[in-house]
């Protein structure tokens, strides 16, 4: 899965500190990518956590992610007097649906309408194994 | 995370390291540390004591060797790219060696260190194949000499006796106009391999007169692929790089981990190889 271009458009209210709510926007959006791609906790049959270590599991690194694009709309909260709302988590929320809706969206002409996150190079190959048998099916 | 106690040494010569090796009492070498450290902080080794011999400067440096070049055992691999020798002799090794770790592993791990660790899906091994290194062996009984592809004998396992040392690699001269071309897709977290090949073809002409693609990642050792022969007094036409690719994993096990099932790694496989053998003959005059 390669992403192409990433844009994020923000309502955080009012930035205070305008460096920080970009930081903030880049590590949830990147927390959110790393999920969709990357990051899975694999248990054996005993319980074992088997991706303990990171050698195993993935955590995003800045080389693996793409730019983002930031924008935002300025909307002040009515509810305190400063107008502001989180930011920390406002990335996450939307960028591992968002990702792995992109991919199901590319993948719609060869039929696939679902791939379980992380998707991973061998998971979306499997997919696209699958939807390849069930045209020769019919 | 903290491996168990061990004693450390430096070895102030290359007959102290070899009188410490001949002792047979456990200890192990470290150069650069980064294949060794990682598995003693796994407690996969438990090594009583370690020789340091990354300060022995016969075992550093890369130079000119008949038409091709010897390489120091304790060589790291930044001194590996900074060779203008090697880059303008054999690519392949700068194209692979970018890659390895990031820069803080580059300054610090060896190419003989890596080698002698032997790791299945190490990016070293498929090259010294490839390029049909010699690697050069000292114990106190004397020296040897051994092929690349008779070194790797296993995972992690080499033809390297508890009381040898490796010395150096010597790589003989690519044919003529010769193209390389390294390529691997690494696991997300790890950075190994979970296929790569190193591929070199010369042309005569038009027509391919040598052609050898090595494999990583993907049996469990670093392997020749036989079906290269076949790319001989062909013209590397689409259908010949197809028919080899999917012939590369004949005869090879293919490994299955958590992160590449075999199935996928074979596909896998077949795909590196054809891009790779696609950007060799590119770059082959």
């Amino acid at each position: 899965v390669k992403i192409l271009r990433y844009i994020a458009v923000d309502d955080c209210g009012p930035h205070i500190n305008p460096m920080i709510v970009e930081g903030q926007i880049h590590g949830g959006v990147i927390q959110g990518l790393g999920e969709a791609l990357q990051e899975i906790a694999i248990y054996d049959d005993d319980g074992q956590l088997i991706t303990g270590t990171m050698m195993d599991y993935a955590v995003p690194r800045a080389s693996q992610m793409p730019h983002l694009e930031l924008d935002h709309t300025v909307t002040p909260s009515p509810v305190n007097p400063l107008g502001i709302k989180g930011c920390g988590e406002a990335g996450t929320i939307g960028s591992a649906a968002c990702l792995v809706n992109a991919v199901c969206d590319a993948l719609a002409p060869f039929g696939i309408e679902h791939i379980d996150k992380p998707l991973t190079p061998a998971r979306v190959w499997a997919a696209l194994q699958a939807a390849k048998g069930k045209e020769n099916v019919q | 995370v903290i491996p168990t106690a061990f004693e450390y040494a430096r070895a102030t010569s290359l007959r102290d390291a070899l009188n410490v090796l001949a002792k047979g009492d456990g200890t192990k070498l470290i150069a650069g540390g980064h294949s060794l450290l990682p598995v003693m902080k796994f407690r996969l080794a438990q090594p009583p004591r370690l020789l340091d011999i990354a300060g022995l400067a016969e075992l550093r440096g890369v130079e000119e060797y008949r038409k091709g070049a010897r390489i120091g055992a304790a060589t790291t691999y930044r001194e590996l790219l900074e060779s203008d020798l090697l880059r303008e002799r054999f690519p392949i090794i700068a194209e692979c060696t970018e890659n390895i770790g990031d820069r803080q592993v580059r300054n610090r791990g060896t190419i003989g260190g890596s080698l002698a660790h032997a790791d299945p899906a190490s990016d070293m091994p498929s090259l010294m194949l490839a390029l049909d290194a010699t690697f050069n062996m000292r114990s106190k009984r004397g020296r040897r000499a051994v092929k690349a592809r008779e070194f790797f004998q296993g995972p992690f396992a080499t033809a390297l006796a508890e009381d040898e040392l490796l010395l150096d690699i010597v790589l003989p001269a690519l044919p003529k106009g010769a193209g390389t071309a390294y390529l691997s897709q690494d696991q997300a977290a790890s950075g190994y391999a979970q296929a790569g090949a190193a591929v070199i073809v010369a042309r005569s002409r038009k027509t391919i007169n040598h052609a050898v693609i090595a494999l990583i990642g993907v049996g469990e050792v670093a392997t020749l692929v036989a079906a290269a022969d076949q790319l001989v007094g062909t013209k590397g036409e689409p259908e010949a790089l197809a028919r080899v690719a999917a012939a590369s994993v004949d005869g090879i096990e293919v490994q299955s981990d958590i992160h590449a099932p075999a199935d996928y790694r074979r596909h896998l496989t077949q795909v590196i190889v054809r891009r790779a053998l696609e950007k060799a003959l590119e770059r082959a005059k």
